[in-house]
Order: structure tokens, then sequence, then C-alpha cells
């Protein structure tokens, strides 16, 4: 072989996020002949749902893993994407990649809303905590609630119990009107009262009105029909649902719709060589993420999208708009608030200091709120979802990353279509 | 009691919105980004005490004295911690000896640090330099809350504030759209503190932006005491190369680092350039090395609004016209002595400094 170093480096497609959306998307264009690398931030495999560690093998993940190597994937794991621009050329905290085309596979993260307490030690997002127990966190005996919205509470106390842990409640804050519905859509054997009948611990029309405890939760009262309920417990996880990670396809220009990067029956964003598969293009799940990311393997691949793959993408993709519709916020939620909760945790800014201010600039400017070490992720899509405070700009680095990691990022232009030999 | 329209919400508007107000005028500040927000809020804050031209110098102590004489609020994160000027070599070293010797005249307090005393003050200086140039009164703060700081008095004086912008403005009076409605409102003075965007409403004063990038890191253990900058860095103020980086790295009293900079001209992009980042950093660490174990939480950027001469233009234009902008990378310290100068001159008091140096006329035939 005798290409040169930039040529090494250029690939004919970027797979940014390594779960199953990506996984899928890569092993799929690799089969096809396209030289893919695979960025994820995380230094292993998985993503969200299907991260491995020492303690931890997800037979899920294991044909796609072996997919990856026999198809050849290059992987760049630990490797951040900290800017990129149209249609491949990422800088990374471990250098410059430059691909034709790029898969952003970049999933979702929690939302996170504020209510009295939300800040004390032993209250977690709900995923959050899933991932901390997958790492070993030992939750043998301990007393959880699990309250908010959305499909993870019920997955997530199920593993809980699966680890031995005591779950009190299941506190859902959507009407059982609107449940019913959904499992309705859910089709035969996979009912939503299958699930929730399984959870006698499962309320409908809860959610969580304040978290008690003094160095740490003690209790949370939750909202419940006709009244409220005070629950003594060791853990609470709250999680108002997931809010797709936007960063990067803003940065490339991607048109966005409600929320979540708009893609074409290809996968394709509005940019020309950017595809976008799994929850950053609405909130579906990994089954649904799979899908999306065959169908843009193939794209990226250079082939046609089979009838029948095309067919179940667009199953998946009503599930996502039932799952929205299904677990909307109801508007309490946004009132749970009060003047002193932290609406900012990096920053410790108070919800008034906050919502004196008419738009998100001028919050931060004034208060610091989002300016700290999650660059207001979480802050930045609660006052989205409390204000309705547009999103804001984004700007690198898209995540932190060390100082040392901004350097030598000056890409060259991509290469020329004919090439001529020089010596 | 005179009507005053203001048209620009950072902190040479506010400073003179407070001024204005507070000599009794009726105010109105109008804007289209928030009160601190333009170069306001991408200004690393440094109160500095320069060196050079004698009129900038005026006007800079001028300045810093009336910065000494406000009582801060605590969110304006107000921390003296003196400036400190690195020599790599021995001709800076000379620079240095001859920066001291000027500001000692001036009044000034400002002491040699000999190589080996370099360590002590800043330890992660790298080894090897020549030594450096200590004043020890310049400080730092959080410009766009200083700029608040400035209408919170405004206020208290009963200025008023508008949302808009501004589309055409002629003496007595502006033309403004908001909501998408357009309309003239009147005023006895117009007073244009429009930063890098001057040159828009006044076509006949040249304006042009020069862009900065600055760079801050998570909060850490204490890294930079001093606000260090390398002795270069005035060269690369007046540079007229395409890109000039120097290393400019500023403690913030919250435990993070802002490192700085850089000048373009030429370029109205406000997009963040890597390649322009990798330079600036480049030098920054070419200083302290450590800089690269530190974690960038966000870069942004900046436009320096810089006249033909380089000096700012404070004054009236016409009747019923007035201008201040053109504070290069000094807006922030200057403002006070801005506010007060243009206010003296509006109300045809005598004035504390000359204000010849910074007449929106002087450009005379060569802007005509
Ligand atoms: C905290 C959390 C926990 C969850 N737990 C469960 C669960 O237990 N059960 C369940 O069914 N569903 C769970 N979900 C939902 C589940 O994540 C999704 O349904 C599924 O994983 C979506 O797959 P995806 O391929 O779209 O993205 P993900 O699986 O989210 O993968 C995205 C990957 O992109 C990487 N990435 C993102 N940005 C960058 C960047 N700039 N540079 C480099 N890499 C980057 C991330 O490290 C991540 O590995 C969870 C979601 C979250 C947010
Ligand atoms: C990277 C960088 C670092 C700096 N570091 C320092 C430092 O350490 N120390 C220091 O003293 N100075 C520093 N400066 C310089 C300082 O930031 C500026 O000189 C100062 O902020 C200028 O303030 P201003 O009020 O004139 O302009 P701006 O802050 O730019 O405000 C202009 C205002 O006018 C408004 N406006 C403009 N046009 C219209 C219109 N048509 N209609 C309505 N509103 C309009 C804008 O919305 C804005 O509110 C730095 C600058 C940069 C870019």
């Amino acid at each position: 072989m005798s290409s040169t170093a930039s040529e090494a480096s250029t690939y004919d497609l970027a797979v940014i996020g390594g779960g199953p959306g990506g996984l899928a998307a890569a092993a799929t264009a690799a089969e096809l002949g396209a030289r893919v690398v695979l960025v994820d931030e995380s230094p292993a495999l998985g993503g969200q749902i299907w991260r491995q560690n020492r303690s931890r093998v997800v037979p899920a993940a294991q044909p796609w893993l072996a997919r990856l190597e026999a198809a050849g994937v290059e992987l760049r794991l630990g490797t951040t994407v900290w800017q990129a621009t149209p249609p491949g050329n990422l800088h990374t905290s471990q250098g410059p990649i430059r691909a034709r085309q790029t898969v952003l596979a970049c999933g979702a993260r929690e939302l996170l809303l504020p209510f009295p307490g939300w800040t004390l030690p032993g209250v977690h997002g709900v995923g959050g905590l899933q991932a901390l127990v997958h790492s070993g966190l030992e939750v043998r005996g301990r007393r959880v609630v699990l309250a908010g919205s959305g499909p993870l509470l019920l997955q997530v106390a199920a593993s809980l119990t699966s680890h031995g842990a005591q779950v009190l409640r299941v506190a859902e804050q959507a009407p059982l009107s609107r449940l019913a519905r959904f499992s309705l859509g859910l089709g035969p054997g996979k009912t939503w009262q299958a699930v929730t009948l399984a959870n006698p611990r499962f309320r409908a029309s809860s959610w969580p009105l304040e978290a008690l405890g003094t160095e740490r939760l003690e209790a949370v009262r939750l909202q419940r029909v006709g009244g409220s309920e005070i629950l003594p417990c060791d853990l609470l996880a709250v999680g108002f649902g997931l809010t797709p990670n936007l960063e990067l396809p803003r940065a490339l220009g991607c048109r966005i719709e409600e929320g979540a990067v708009a893609v074409d029956e290809h996968q394709r964003s509005s940019v020309r060589g950017v595809f976008a598969v799994g929850e950053v293009c609405g909130i579906k799940g990994a089954p649904g993420a799979l899908v999306d990311g065959l169908c843009a393997g193939a794209s990226a691949g250079g082939t046609t999208i089979a009838r029948p793959l095309l067919r179940k993408r667009d199953r998946q993709r009503r599930f996502g708009r039932l799952l929205t519709r299904t677990f909307s916020l109801r508007e309490e939620i946004r009132q749970l608030a009060r003047s002193e909760t932290t609406l900012c945790r990096c920053e410790q800014v108070d919800y008034a200091s906050v919502a004196a201010h008419p738009d998100w600039t001028s919050a931060k400017l004034a208060s610091r709120c989002g300016m700290g070490l999650c660059q207001g992720r979480i802050c930045g899509a609660a006052t989205q979802a409390l204000f309705g405070w547009g999103p804001h700009g984004v700007r690198p680095p898209l995540t932190p990353v060390p100082v040392g990691a901004l350097f030598s990022h000056d890409i060259p232009p991509p290469p020329p279509a004919s090439r001529e030999s020089r010596s | 009691m005179s009507r005053i329209l203001v048209v620009g919400g950072g902190i040479v508007g506010t400073a003179i919105a407070a001024d204005q107000a507070e000599r009794g005028h009726d105010v109105v500040l109008i804007c289209d980004s928030p009160i601190g927000g333009g170069a306001t809020a991408a200004g690393m804050g440094h109160l500095i005490a320069l060196d050079g031209e004698a009129a900038k110098v005026e006007l800079t102590n001028y300045s810093l004295d009336l910065w000494r004489t406000v009582e801060l609020p605590d969110d304006c994160d107000l921390v003296v911690c003196g400036a400190l000027w690195v020599a790599a070599d021995d001709r800076e070293m000379q620079t240095a000896a001859a920066m001291r010797d000027r500001y000692l005249s001036r009044g000034i307090g400002a002491e040699l640090i000999p190589a080996a005393q370099l360590a002590e003050l800043e330890p992660e200086l790298r080894p090897g330099l020549a030594g450096g140039l200590r004043v020890p009164t310049d400080a730092v703060l959080y410009p766009p809350n200083a700029a608040r700081y400035y209408w919170h008095r405004a206020v208290k004086s009963r200025a008023r504030h508008l949302t808009a912008r501004v589309l055409t403005v002629e003496s007595h009076r502006v033309q403004l759209r908001d909501d998408s409605s357009e309309r003239w409102l009147e005023a006895d003075w117009v007073v244009v503190a429009a930063g890098d965007r001057t040159s828009a409403l006044l076509p006949e004063l040249s304006i042009r932006p020069k862009k900065g990038h600055v760079v801050i890191t998570t909060r850490d253990a204490p890294f930079v005491r001093h606000q260090v900058v390398e002795l270069g860095y005035v060269g690369t103020t007046k540079s007229r190369a395409p890109v000039s980086v120097a290393c400019n790295v500023q403690p913030r009293r919250r435990g993070q680092v802002l490192i700085g900079s850089s000048r373009q001209e030429d370029t109205h992009d406000p997009r963040v350039e890597p390649a322009v980042l990798d330079r600036m950093l480049r030098r920054a660490a070419s200083y302290f090395p450590g800089l690269t174990r530190l974690t960038a939480l966000r870069a942004w950027t900046g436009f320096r609004a810089v006249s033909e001469d380089g000096a700012p233009i404070i004054g009236s234009l016409r009747p019923g016209l007035a201008v201040a902008t053109g504070h290069e990378g000094l807006g922030i310290t200057q403002a006070p002595g801005t506010a007060r100068l243009l206010g003296q001159l509006l109300a045809e008091e005598p004035p504390d400094l000359s204000a010849a140096p910074f007449d929106p006329h002087r450009f005379g035939s060569e802007a005509a």
C-alpha cells in the first residue's frame, strides 16, 4: 500500500455514534464495500442501551459487533467529535477525520425538568440510574421510586427489580386514557396493559411534586389522582422523556423539524451527504434505530432499500409518533419548580433568576445559566420545554474537550475530482 | 430636560444611558440584542492600563479612575488580579523596562519582574522566559453584567428600553422596526453606540470589524493568578496581517481560565474557526504548556470596532446626532470615560480631557 497519510484518513463513510442505529448503518455500508469509520466518544460500543463493560455482555449486540469486524469497519472509540462541516469533515479529540458521507447516529439524552429537591443526592435520571446499575451500582434491597414519563420508566423498573431493588412506585404523568390508546397501537402480543399489569406499582396520572430530605433523598411526594402521597425511599429515578442530541446536526446545518433531524425516505438529511438514524431523527426506541441504520447503510452504500425494510421503517416511524403523542407532557409538569428551585445545576442558578428574562440569550448572559460543564444540554432543554425558548446557537467545541484537542485541525480542502500524478 | 435616544445596549451605550439619565434627561435606549450583548458579551473584560498613544492613554486612565469609584455588584465578578506582561527575550525585556518608566511617569504602579521571580508569580509559565512587567492595579470583570449595572443605574433615573432594530439615524430622529412595524422616534439628541455595526447607520464613518476568538475552560485548580499577556500583544493590536494571535490568559473569579486572543480583518463571519483556534491556542500554550490539559468548555467570537486611525470616535457629528464607538480592544475599559466625556460635550461643559483626538470630524477630507 502506498497511500499517503491524508488519503489514509479519507473514508467513504463516517458514522458518528455506536448505538443500535450507528452499528447497523456501519455494518450495512461496509458489507456493501464502503470504507467505513465508526466514531464514538464512549470507550465501548453499544450506545445507551447496548453499552458493554467488563461485567456486562449484551447478547443483542453480539451479531452487530461480529458483522462490524467481518466487514472491516474501523473503530475510533473514546473519540469525541467536537465540530463538523459537511459532508464529512470531522474535528475530533483524536485528530481530523475526513469522509465523503456521514451518518449521524448520536442518539438522544434524557429530558430533566426542575422540581423542588431534584438536585438532592439520591435523585437520578431514569436512564442515568440504569447506566449506573449496568456499571456496577448495587441496588439490592434499596427502595426505589420511578417517576416522570415514557416507556423507559417501566423498562428500568423491571431491570432494577431484577437486580434486587424494591420498586415502590412507577409514576407516569400520562393519563390512563392515552396509555390505553397507546397499547392498541402496539399490536398484538405486546400490549401496554400486559406490561403495566405486570407491575402492580404502576400509576397513571401521577408525577413527582417534591423530593424530600436534608442531606440526601429521604422521601418523595407524588401527585396522584385525587391527592398526593409521600413515599420514603432511597433512590428516585426521574425522566420526562428523551430529547435528540442536536448539536452535531445543527453544526452541520441539518434542517430540524419538531425537535429532531428531518430525513427523507433514504434517511438523508437536508444536507447533501449527511444521513441521520435512530433517536437523533425522532424518539423511536432501539428496534426503530436498527431499522433506520439498515436503511441509511444501504443508501450510503449505494443500493436501494428493500421494500419490506421500508415498510418496517415506516411502521417504526408511526410507532415513534405514537410515543410522542402518548407521553406528551401535561401543563402541571411545567409548573413544578418554585422560585428558589435550581434550574441550572452546573452554575447553581435558580428558577426565578432565569424566568425573569425574555429569552435564552439574555438569561444566559445575565445569570450564567447554561454556561457550565453540560454546556446548557440540561437547562437548555428544560427552558425550551418550560418557556418555549428557541434552541440556541451551537459553537465548537460541541462537547468539552482538552484544550490540546483543539490543536492542528486545519483540514485540507477536498481532493480534486481528477488527480494528476506528480512526483 | 432633553429627550435622548441611545442606539446600542453594549457597555458603551449603557454607560452613556446612565450618564444622560443621571443628568436628568429623558433617555430611551434602543438595541436589537440583550443588554450587554454585542462585542460586550464577547470581550475578555480586562480593565487594562494602556501603554500607547497619549490621547488613548489619557482616556484609559480617566476611565480607570471612574471604574474605581463605582461599586459593582457581586455578579460583575470584579477581581483586581493585576496584569503580567511577559517578555520572551532580552529585547522584550528592554521594552518592558521602557513601559515601566512610562507607567511610573503617569503615576501607575509597575514593577519589573526578573526571570527568576516569574515562576513564583506564575508557576505554569514555561521556563526560559526573560522576565516581565507587573501592573498590580489592572483588574478583570464580567462585561455583560457590568453593562447591566450601568443599565440599572439608568433605569433608576427613569431610562426606558426598546428592543428594536434601528434602520436609519438622522439628526434628531431615528427610524426603527419592532414587531414588523416601522416608525420614527424624535429626540433632542440621537447617540449612536452601535459598535462594529456603526457604519451601517452612519456610512460617513468608516468602522471596520476586527474579529476575535476566545476560549473558556471548565473550573479547575487555580492555573493563573494575573491577566498574563505576552509583550508582543501590543504589536498584534495594530497588525494588518489577515490573522494575528497573542498569548492572553485570564483567571476568572469562578475558577475558569479565559484564553485569547486573535485578531482578523475583513470578515463579518461570526463562526468559530478551528484553524484560528488552533493558532491562538498554540500560541498561548507556547507560554503555558500546561494549558493543553485543561478542558475547553466553550469558544466564541466577537467583533471589535476599529476606526481609521484606531482611536475611539466620541462626540457630536452634527446638531442632534452624536456617536461613541471605535474602541477596538479597549471598550470595556474606556466605557465610563467615554460616557462622561460625551455627556460633557453634549452639555457644552468644559471637558475633563481633550476631546480633539476623538473628534468624529477628524477624518475630514479623507472620509469625504
Ligand atoms: C441515558 C439513557 C438510557 C437509556 N436506557 C435505555 C434502556 O435501558 N432501555 C431501552 O430500551 N432504551 C434505553 N434508552 C433509549 C435508547 O438509548 C435508545 O432507544 C437507543 O439506544 C437509540 O439508539 P441510537 O443508535 O439512536 O443512539 P444511542 O444508543 O444513544 O447512541 C448514540 C451514541 O453516539 C455517541 N455520540 C453522541 N455524540 C457524539 C459525539 N459528538 N462524538 C462521538 N460520539 C458521540 C454516544 O456516545 C452514543 O454511544 C436510554 C436512553 C438514554 C438517553
Ligand atoms: C475577543 C474580544 C476581547 C476583548 N477584550 C477586551 C478586554 O479585555 N478589555 C476591554 O476593555 N475591551 C475588550 N474588548 C473590546 C470590547 O469588548 C468592546 O470595545 C466593547 O464591548 C464595545 O462596546 P460597545 O457598547 O461599543 O459595542 P457592543 O457591545 O458591540 O454593542 C453594540 C450594541 O449596538 C446594538 N446595535 C448595533 N446596531 C444596531 C441597530 N441597527 N439597531 C439596534 N441596535 C443595534 C447591538 O445590538 C449592541 O447592543 C474585546 C473585544 C473582543 C471582540
